[in-house]
């Protein structure tokens, strides 16, 4: 079985170990994906996680019913044995997405057996999961913003009076000879900070909503992953109100 | 293994509410926050959770009257009951379950130093601090590792808390924070034995205190 790049970046977690294939997942379509997945599965994430603990509540239960012996014997045969779950989107025959759930049957039982449960651990799956989608997500909406811009570029270069906000553009450093976006280049600017007008002027009506969808986007998805700070934030004042109420009921006595 | 005395251990979520539902804490913003959407949601979560966890306790049928409870934030200061009761009456289930065992006759006993519990609490108002010029990312890695430094510490001193104050014959049960690694430090002398409510993921991750 060819090595799976864990979601982790370490040895399998506690519990059922999961395994996210991030080299399959394709950069084709995950707007639109993204899209979808917000509509019908806003919980795509946990979700997975869920179907794994489910699997552990399964086996708590048969390690609860059956005898220290027979849970080692079970534990001992299983050694080496492991079962992939495959979930796959697919475009046509063309596959999008796809997650490998790898799950090894001997250490799911060792760690019900153990009957331990390190719920930060679910946490960091959860969040790395998610990170790891936005990621995907923001690199490709931006690719292919990037992309449509390019063409528009092109055609503007290729004509006999180059528009001089286009002119500035490569002066700037923004694009290059070839019309593709450098990186110096700021898209928040072009769509609706300071070089907005001009470049409304020049651009398709459908170029510039397409554009802010994908601005829309990119905020959703860095708004999930602020979303920590603010829990941390959030969890710490709270944490601070009940040391207040413990200090000064300590200072009573 | 078989001289090791059995403890119980639960891991709990430092939930929102176990500050108190009607706390009025730092700027005043709190009362509003406690009627959003979301803070219903967490207060059901949390509920829920608390409920798990009592029925599986409930479930073990210990022997309350030699049942010693080590709670994760209560200090040895001689006012332990009046610390549980208050925040009880402010509305947290954890210390709602704690008074509810107490009625149970099982002893309460003092668990954690003073010393570090205001040295987190400084370390919070740092953090929490709004005039603070740091960039709230470096507030907060800072906040993180030094926080780190004091859970360690702070299980240290409740391991030889409880190996020091359990008397012969007792049972102890352990409520603490999922972020402690003190059931690692209890393994060599006891045999933990956990319990554990699941709370539904999602909601899980609204209310857990990183």
């Amino acid at each position: 079985m060819p090595q799976k790049p864990s979601l982790l970046r370490a040895n399998p977690i506690l519990f059922s170990p999961l395994y996210l294939n991030a080299e399959k997942v394709s950069m084709e379509k995950l707007l639109s994906l993204y899209r979808f997945a917000n509509l019908f599965f806003p919980q795509l994430g946990p979700g997975l996680v869920k179907t794994i603990l489910d699997m552990e509540n399964h086996g708590e239960r048969l390690s609860a019913n059956s005898s220290p012996e027979e849970r080692r014997k079970l534990i001992r045969e299983m050694k080496g044995l492991s079962m992939d779950i495959q979930y796959t989107l697919k475009d046509g025959r063309q596959k999008m997405m796809e997650f490998s759930i790898h799950i090894v049957p001997s250490e799911v039982l060792e760690r019900a057996k153990l009957g331990k449960i390190n719920l930060s651990q679910y946490q960091n799956l959860s969040d790395n999961l998610d990170k790891l989608i936005v990621r995907l997500i923001v690199k490709e909406i931006r690719r292919r913003f990037t992309f449509k811009m390019m063409e528009y570029f092109q055609t503007f270069l290729k004509s006999k009076q180059v528009p001089s906000f286009i002119t500035q553009l490569l002066d700037m450093g923004w694009i290059n000879r070839k019309g593709q976006l450098l990186k110096r280049a700021s898209i928040d600017d072009l769509l609706t900070g300071k070089y907005r007008e001009q470049f409304q002027r020049l651009m398709p009506e459908e170029l510039l909503q397409e554009g802010m969808q994908i601005r829309e986007t990119i905020k959703t998805c860095f708004a999930i992953s602020q979303d920590n700070d603010d829990s941390l934030i959030q969890g710490a004042k709270k944490r601070h109100a009940l040391l207040e109420i413990t200090i000064r009921e300590t200072k009573k006595q | 293994m078989n001289d090791l005395r059995r403890l119980i251990y639960v891991p709990i979520l430092h939930a929102r509410e176990d500050s108190g539902r009607t706390a009025s804490i730092l700027h005043g913003n709190e009362k509003n926050d406690i009627k959003n959407e979301k803070n219903d949601k967490e207060l059901s979560a949390v509920d829920e959770m608390w409920d798990g966890i009592a029925t599986k306790i409930g479930g073990l049928n210990l022997p309350w009257n030699q049942t010693r409870i080590y709670q994760d934030g209560l200090p040895v200061c001689g006012n332990e009951l009046e610390i549980v009761t208050r925040h009880a009456e402010s509305g947290s289930p954890n210390f709602l379950f704690i008074l509810d065992l107490i009625q149970k006759r099982a002893k309460l006993e003092g668990t954690e130093n003073i010393d570090l519990l205001i040295r987190e609490y400084d370390l919070l108002n740092k953090l929490l601090m709004k005039n603070s010029n740091k960039d709230r990312k470096e507030l907060i890695a800072e906040y993180q590792a030094k926080s780190r430094e004091l859970l360690t510490l702070r299980d240290e001193f409740i391991l030889n808390r409880i190996t020091s104050t359990l008397q012969k014959g007792e049972l102890p049960i352990v409520f603490m924070g999922v972020m402690h690694r003190l059931d690692k430090m209890l393994e060599k002398d006891f045999f933990v034995s956990y319990v554990i409510y699941r709370l539904p993921f999602r909601s899980m991750g609204t209310i857990y205190n990183a």
